[in-house]
């Protein structure tokens, strides 16, 4: 058992207000530099939709990621072998394009004009659309980092039907839930997942890309980057993105400035809906390319098995013994990210079939009852006879369709999760409404009082 | 693969002894110099508390802090508060979309120019520009289209200071106005203008009806302007309604509270047409068809009161609105035919046992629970007695023998006898289908309901039938309890009368299941929580024709009918605007130059504009579908919002400025002293007679008249042009005179007004003489200003903020001094004042007397100047003229120009005298605070006076002149208030007697606001704000008629409109009034559809939108959102660009295609302004019009007057800036939405006019 540390991290996509403010926060200290205009560290998508860079969830298109090896121990890249990527150095074919990030680059405006000693004849002057890549000026914009917010332009014969995560379901039932009477929608904050088993890393040629020891955290040297992109290409998630300035790829370095200094990240600390949650973890090295490596239904589980038990006496032991300092295995017996993914099993890694094991996971979020169903059941009697809050079978967003995003289709993970947010809800609401204190609620879903509390 | 065979380190890390030190590269970056606490200015709620960093002296980006002090240790903190807007400030300060020196339009400062090298005095020049008809039309033409050349602030300002001085010699100071919003959001930058505005005599314009953020219903239930739960106080409930308010997207740092609460226990209802942001958080989305929630939540209170009242009578709910309402109270039941209709409240005077008490008029008795008459105190009377008698507080107790009793709420429990009453009923009157309504709508229909009555004998021995208003509500919402009348329901189901659940689906599209759902689940939860349920309530509703007074209103009384108000966790709460100055004593006072005893000239804008952008000549809409089937009295005056505000002006309900016609105030009083007049009774008979001889006339009848035109106006921390001026091309066009794409002739309201004087002549085409702007940003209101004034960046800034949304005060600091030539307000107008009082040593050089006519006041004995609600108006014979009473309010003001820079630059010493200070009629003085302040190393003396010379000073003496950050303010304000309420309030303080907090706390750290007498929360010993507590608890009245919440209401207006009660009235079909021209309704390819502007997320209104960040952060410009099927009927696929128009005007953006939008309604963001991304039209080719760029958001929209909320002089109905008057109602609006053809060559749009084919 080798004993590594890293930084863990949860966000709670049902408290999720898709601001953009952690976007904005990462983008004025990391990436408002020429050449990194496009890039996003952190962004936000809204759920349905094909996301930025478009489309990126669909690997048959980018071939990023791992795929299962049945023969081996451990799992092998999905942008094929080492081989193959060194005959296609000098072209990368499976490179997403400006674009499918931003159309003609992002853009800027012709301010000058509004400021002008020149009068105009008809009309007020207006700041024109320019490319920031070209200066290409009176551009038409047709793409962006955040362009199907809120579910602009995701209708059925729009960009909805490119979100991957429908893949599970017939075109039928695709169809009903991008109109205006099924529809549903949530948001999607990623950052780097800062993965254990990280393939930017594992399909970087030059041997830039690298996880600290003390932390975790994937950072590309960017003295060693020869600006091969083949870690753009290899990360599932595009979360490295290349400078055209200086030639190099750069990617989300999880603030580490700023960890360094007792801080969290920006976007964490910005984060307005207050979903981000950052602790650290224990976690068995020796087990990752096997956990990697699982049949699909099986990766949570397994991921969450090779986190390790902060409170276990022999753990504590063998850690002391690799040279873990005590304060950082108290820190991993506080640390809400491990209660939360290991002890509660409310948090799940995005994608966990792309096999990075990714140090981010997500709570799915609650949604609406479909207001159809609500209609037509006996409504009547809500109120005394029993919980006046939803019922998990009547939330908007399909359980399939969390499942594919967020536990490689597996249900019922994503039932755990929401039932016993649903659970917690129930036992306070019977605590301050009704004025009792109902266990039997949490029983149901096995959780304690003193969680429920916690 | 190396890793797994546990040898050798992993190829995935890099071990500790290689070399990492590239590592710095990120490191140094974030590195950074210094950082100061700041905050943004802007109307949005937010009050943050920012960190911003500053490298190389530069400011470099910006964080949120998050050392907030926690209220108590159950309910989750605001930090961090912030969002995507604030965090993106950093770039303004460099951006190249600010002013950074003073602008003058080229065509201006070469006439300028020319005069003065010529010779001529500032004021002479001035003349010889404006009194040129040709230079006067060529400036005016050119604004809005750039020509701009840099100039000096000596030359700026000495070019404003003499038109000022102009304005005031030719015309009168109230032909200058001043507009700038929201104090909360920067109460020293606020206060700079106004001052000065208030200093010269001009009108200080309103913003917060103006805005429409005005929940008109507030004044009219609670008799105050606004107050609402901060959002922490959110948690503590257990049942959420959102309507109309999408919380991430504009409460985006409040909005955690929506998921915070639900793991406590809460539910979470939303009201929406789309599936807006908030619906993502809700348990349950109701997309009602918009503009019609009033329906449901109607409905929601009939299944409330026929199950919580009356089926089962829930004793928390009975005995809560027996106490705290006025329903209690008997209305007296006038004969009409063969039944009746509810009138007016009983009064002291009408009965004999109470007759001779003083102000009986104002004094309403009701039955004890033995069906006995009692008095209780608490009403509008008993607040204004003479003698101060301890008797206006809640009590259950009789006012006379101070006996306790318990209130009889229905006469079901005694004995009564049946009436047949008749209702009002709306619904037909405008079809929810917009389109196709019946010309101009239909009229109210009547239904008979049987109410229990009683009769008593009145003072003069004559019978009266009286009901309580509580059995008249029941009635009124179709409650049956077996009482006969052809108009109650049958049942839940019986869609035949309102407002059973079935007729609600026909209105809003929400099955009846639904409404009975949430009614129970609302009101069982409020029951069993004493008043846990909220309603959380915004912009969506408001900004209706009829959301301020009636769907806000049906919130309210929902919520009172189930005593949530004044609850910890419960009731009403608005949030539209940064209305709440916790400091608001001080902004007053200091904004209003009431140190100086200055008599403010406060205008509401929305008449304002509606009149003075000649918007009036384009309302087609008669008031007919509004009108009670019983109403005689009001339809008889007026049948146009035009002359209801004609008439809401002269008898003292409205303001309006300039105030005469064709004259000069200055000289009315010259005439009044040269006719004898030596006091000021004197002087206001004289002014009485001159109007009933009509020697002196209003400005407003002829307020087209080129003397009657506003002349100077500045704009400051606002964008008044772009954003908040509904009917934009029509201001354009007249009050500006320039370009506009205005499509629809102006004769649309000829036939129906009759008051205001049509002319011969076309309307005038460009009135204003100086329009000119303090900005950080090349906005509209830049753009259209004839000079432009840089300012400081809110990081260059000393000031304070506050809001409603929580309860602390925050500084701001600078990060570095204004960069360039920026100058903070609060200098810029010192400047502005010191030139004028240059020019006054010349032109105006002795002290002069200036006549001032503002509307009747409230929180004032003002309130009492029209009894019972009845209009008598003297201008039709009906009354004397009586200046206070029947007529506005006259008062002189000497004012002395010379000394105008040092009257701004030092507080006045009228606030030391007794009850100098204060504010909501509750005062005291400063005169021991004044002296202290002169002392104060953080203010110090200046002439002998506390000193305002430097912003900062400004920040520490509102601080001092605040009961909410000076604890000894406060108590000696409760101790006063004491005596008049007779209940015990100073306790609520004393332990905060020793504190202050000084502008350098702030600095240091957020201060939470201290319980104060001016507002209506006690937030002391960790309570979250929540308002009403201090009302509900300690018994002090609300400042209303009864002292009550009003549910009722019993003025004549109201009684003719049928809103006496909670009424359901159809949004207004835009087509049927004529704001869509026939023939365009059958333009191929162009569809109808209701034009939706809600707040955006990617700005605060116009400030944001423009950044880098923000227009990257969606799509680059203005968008238009509309539904799937209904853009595959226009042929417009996603991001296609699209002409959305209607007579008002053009506005060309892109479409956002989108199912989450329902059919038949477009949704444009407001503000997307239009100096960013907005092509030519081709409409407007086609047209000829003379803008041929698309317009902005308020192009299509035009202000509406709703004539509700014009009343005035009765009780908490009585005007004051900010709390009463009309609101521009842009969302009822309708548009057609067409493809927008392509340009030459297959271009989908073009910018510049060098591509246009057409013009020179």
């Amino acid at each position: 058992m080798r004993i590594k540390q890293q930084m863990g991290i949860v966000f709670n996509l049902d408290k999720c207000l898709g601001c953009q403010t952690c976007t904005i926060a990462c983008k004025n200290v990391w990436t408002n530099r020429e050449g990194a205009e496009y890039m996003f560290w952190n962004n936000v998508e809204t759920k349905p939709g094909a996301g930025y860079p478009r489309e990126w969830e669909n690997q048959a298109k980018y071939r990023g990621g791992w795929k299962e090896n049945p023969e081996a121990d451990h799992p092998k890249l999905n942008q094929a072998s080492r081989f193959w990527e060194m005959i296609s150095l000098f072209y990368n074919p499976v490179l997403p394009q400006m674009d499918d990030y931003y159309g003609k680059g992002p853009f800027t405006f012709t301010y000058e004009d509004l400021h002008s000693e020149q009068p105009t004849k008809f009309s007020q002057p207006v700041a024109r659309p320019k490319s920031q890549i070209t200066g290409e000026e009176d551009i038409d914009l047709t793409y962006g980092v955040n362009w199907e917010d809120n579910g602009a332009g995701t209708h059925e014969e729009g960009t909805g039907k490119l979100d991957y995560n429908f893949s599970d379901m017939t075109p039928a039932a695709r169809q009903a839930l991008l109109k205006f009477q099924d529809s549903f929608m949530m948001y999607l904050p990623r950052i780097c997942n800062h993965c254990l088993n990280p393939a930017c890393v594992g399909s970087c040629p030059s041997g830039a890309n690298y996880k600290r020891e003390e932390d975790g955290v994937v950072l590309i040297d960017q003295d060693r980057c020869r600006g091969w992109r083949y870690c753009v290409s290899g990360c599932p998630y595009k979360k490295t993105y290349y400078n055209w300035r200086t030639g190099k790829s750069e990617k989300c370095i999880l603030c580490f400035p700023r960890l360094e200094t007792g801080q969290p990240p920006m976007c964490f600390q910005a984060c307005v809906g207050r979903i981000r949650y950052l602790g650290p973890l224990l976690y068995d090295l020796d087990r990752v390319a096997e956990a990697a490596n699982a049949p699909d239904m099986e990766l949570v589980d397994r991921h969450r098995g090779i986190i390790l038990n902060p409170f276990d006496p022999e753990i504590i032991a063998e850690a002391k013994r690799q040279g873990i300092s005590d304060n950082w295995l108290d820190a991993c017996r506080r640390s809400p990210v491990y209660k939360m993914v290991k002890e509660w099993e409310i948090a799940l890694p995005l994608h966990p079939e792309f096999r990075t094991l990714p140090s981010l996971f997500y709570i799915p979020p609650e949604s609406p009852v479909a207001t159809a169903t609500a209609n037509g059941r006996g409504t009547l009697d809500m109120v005394d006879g029993g919980t006046v809050l939803p019922d998990l079978k009547e939330f908007r967003i399909p359980i399939v369709y969390l499942a594919r995003l967020l536990a490689a289709g597996n249900t019922k993970q994503v039932e755990k999760a929401l039932l016993r947010q649903l659970a917690l809800r129930e036992f306070r609401r019977l605590e301050r409404v009704e004025g009792r204190v109902d266990e039997s609620v949490l029983q149901r879903v096995g959780l304690t009082v003193q969680q429920a509390r916690h | 693969m190396k890793d797994g065979n546990g040898k050798q380190a992993s190829r995935w890390f890099r071990e500790l002894d290689e070399s990492r030190s590239w590592e710095d590269f990120y490191r140094r970056r974030w590195q950074y110099d210094k950082s100061v606490r700041t905050s943004h200015s802007v109307n949005c709620s937010g009050s943050c508390s920012w960190e911003v960093f500053v490298k190389n002296g530069m400011i470099t980006w910006e964080l949120q802090k998050t050392d907030w002090p926690q209220i108590n240790d159950h309910t989750p903190n605001y930090e961090p508060r912030g969002c995507q807007r604030g965090i993106s400030s950093s770039w303004y300060p460099y951006s190249p979309v600010r002013p950074k020196y003073p602008y003058v339009r080229g065509v201006l400062l070469d006439y300028w120019r020319a005069e003065r090298s010529a010779g001529k005095d500032p004021v002479a020049a001035w003349a010889a520009i404006v009194e040129n008809p040709d230079r006067a039309k060529a400036y005016r033409s050119a604004r809005g289209k750039a020509g701009w050349r840099r100039t000096s602030w000596d030359e700026a300002t000495e070019i404003i200071a003499a038109a000022k001085v102009y304005t005031i010699k030719e015309f009168g100071p109230d032909h200058l106005a001043s507009f700038s919003p929201i104090p909360a959001m920067s109460m020293v930058s606020f206060l700079s203008g106004h001052r000065l505005s208030n200093l010269l005599g001009g009108a200080m314009l309103s913003f917060y009806e103006w805005y429409h953020d005005l929940p008109h219903i507030m004044p009219m239930i609670w008799g105050d302007q606004t107050d609402v739960a901060e959002s922490a106080d959110w948690y503590q409930a257990s049942y959420w309604i959102v309507m109309g308010s999408n919380l991430p997207m504009t409460r985006t740092a409040d909005a955690h509270f929506a998921s915070e609460h639900k793991y406590n226990g809460g539910k979470l209802v939303n009201l929406s047409p789309d599936y807006s942001d908030v619906t993502k958080f809700a348990d349950l989305w109701i997309p009602a068809r918009p503009g019609t929630d009033a329906a449901f939540i109607l409905a929601c209170i009939h299944v409330i009161l026929q199950e919580f009242h009356v089926n089962r009578r829930s004793e928390y709910f009975h005995d809560y609105v027996a106490q705290y309402t006025n329903l209690p109270f008997l209305v007296i039941l006038d004969e009409e035919g063969d039944h009746y209709i509810s009138g007016r409240f009983l009064r002291a005077a009408d009965v004999a046992e109470y007759a001779n008490e003083e102000l009986a008029d104002w004094k309403l008795p009701l039955f004890d629970r033995n069906g006995e008459l009692r008095l209780p105190g608490g009403s509008v009377g008993f607040r204004w007695e003479e003698q101060t008698t301890g008797r206006w507080n809640l009590k259950k107790e009789d006012a006379i023998t101070r006996q306790n009793f318990e209130p009889m709420l229905t006469l079901v429990d005694g004995p009564y006898e049946e009436a047949i009453v008749e209702y009002a009923d709306f619904t037909d009157t405008f079809n929810v289908e917009f389109g196709t309504t019946a010309i101009r709508g239909e009229k109210a229909r009547k239904t008979l309901r049987g109410v229990p009555s009683r009769v008593l004998t009145k003072a003069d021995g004559t019978k009266v039938r009286v009901a309580t208003a509580y059995d008249l509500l029941l009635a009124h919402f179709g409650v049956n309890r077996g009482f006969s009348g052809d108009g109650y329901p049958k049942d839940y189901d019986d869609a035949s009368q309102a407002y059973t659940p079935a007729w609600q689906e026909q209105e809003t599209g929400v099955d009846r299941n639904l409404v009975i759902r949430v009614a129970r689940e609302w009101a069982d939860t409020a029951e069993k929580t004493q008043g846990g349920c909220l309603f959380i309530t915004g912009s969506g509703i408001l900004h209706w024709y009829h959301g301020g007074s009636l769907t806000y209103r049906s919130e309210a009384v929902m919520g009172i009918l189930t005593g949530c108000q004044g609850k910890q966790g419960g009731g009403f709460a608005h949030y539209v605007g940064t209305e709440k100055i916790r400091n608001v004593a001080a902004i007053g006072t200091l904004g209003n130059a009431v140190d100086w005893g200055n008599v403010g000239r406060q205008q509401n804008s929305t008449s304002y504009f509606y009149f003075h952008t000649d918007q009036w000549r384009y309302d087609g809409m008669t008031l007919d579908p509004l009108w009670a089937p019983s109403a005689k009295r009001m339809p008889e005056k007026a049948n146009h919002a035009a002359d209801m505000n004609a008439i809401a002006v002269r008898n003292g309900w409205l303001p309006f400025f300039p105030q005469f016609d064709q004259t000069n105030p200055l000289q009315v009083v010259k005439d009044a002293r040269a006719a004898g007049c030596e006091t000021i009774d004197q002087v206001r008979q004289w002014i009485a007679n001159q109007f009933k001889e009509r020697k002196l006339k209003f400005a407003l009848p002829n307020v087209d008249a080129p003397k009657n035109h506003p002349k100077v106006l500045w704009i400051y921390r606002g964008n008044l042009i772009g954003t908040s001026m509904r009917g934009h091309e029509l201001n354009l066009k007249h009050m500006l005179g320039t370009h506009n794409n205005v499509l629809g002739g102006e004769g649309r309201a000829k036939d129906f007004v009759h008051e205001i004087d049509w002319g011969e002549d076309e309307a005038p085409l460009g009135k204003l003489d100086l329009i000119y702007n303090v900005n950080l940003r090349m906005d509209s209101s830049a753009n259209y200003s004839d000079i432009v004034l840089p300012t400081a960046h809110w990081y260059e800034k000393h000031d304070v903020t506050c809001t409603d949304l929580h309860s602390f005060l925050h500084p701001f600091t600078p990060a570095h001094d204004p960069a360039w030539e920026t100058k903070h307000d609060w200098d810029a107008f010192k400047l502005v004042a010191q030139k004028i009082s240059e020019l006054a040593r010349t032109h105006l050089p002795d002290p002069v007397e200036d006549l001032v006519m503002t509307a009747l006041n409230t929180d004032t004995p003002d309130e009492l100047a029209q009894p019972l609600g009845e209009l008598r108006d003297w201008w039709t014979g009906e009354s004397e003229p009586v200046p206070g009473k029947t007529f506005p309010n006259v008062s002189i003001v000497k004012r002395d120009y010379t000394k105008i820079h040092d009257m701004y630059t030092t507080l006045g010493p009228a606030v030391t005298k007794p009850n100098g200070y204060g504010a909501k009629g509750i005062k005291g003085d400063l005169a021991e605070a004044y002296e202290q302040m002169k002392e104060s190393y953080l203010i110090g003396e200046k002439d002998g006076r506390p000193s305002l010379e430097r912003a900062a000073q400004v920040c520490e003496v509102i601080l001092r002149m605040s009961p909410e950050s000076d604890g000894e303010l406060s108590y000696q304000m409760f101790k006063k208030l004491e005596e008049r309420t007779g209940v015990p309030l100073s306790h609520l303080v004393e332990h905060e007697r020793e504190v202050a907090y000084h502008f350098p706390d702030l600095i240091s750290q957020p201060r939470r606001s201290l319980t104060s007498p001016h507002w209506s929360a006690i937030e002391t010993h960790g309570r979250t704000y929540c308002p009403w507590t201090l009302n509900i608890e300690t018994l002090k009245p609300f400042h209303t008629l009864t002292g009550r919440q009003e549910i009722y209401y019993d003025h004549r207006m109201f009684r003719d409109l049928g809103e006496n009660f909670p009424v359901y009235k159809p949004p207004v079909d835009m087509v049927a009034i004529g704001d869509v021209a026939p023939a365009d309704l059958k333009m191929k390819g162009a569809k109808l559809f209701r034009f939706i502007t809600p707040h955006q997320k990617w700005g605060i209104h116009s400030m944001f939108g423009d950044s880098w960040q923000m227009l990257n952060m969606f799509r680059g410009g203005p968008t238009v959102w509309i539904n799937d099927d209904d853009a595959r009927d226009i042929g417009v696929a996603d991001n296609d660009w699209v002409e959305i128009f209607n007579e008002n005007g053009i506005q060309v953006a892109r479409a956002v295609v989108s199912h989450t939008v329902p059919r038949d309604m477009s949704i444009v963001y407001h503000q997307c302004e239009r100096h960013v991304n907005v092509p030519f039209s081709s409409l407007a080719r086609e047209r000829g019009v003379s803008d041929l760029r698309g317009g902005n958001n308020n192009a299509t929209t035009r202000i509406m007057m709703n004539p509700a909320t014009m009343v005035g002089g009765y009780a908490n109905w009585t005007y004051w800036l900010n709390y009463q008057g009309t609101s521009p109602s842009e969302r009822d609006c309708v548009v057609l939405i067409r493809k927008k053809p392509l340009e030459k060559r297959g271009r989908k749009v073009i910018y510049q006019e060098s591509q246009l084919s057409i013009g020179a």
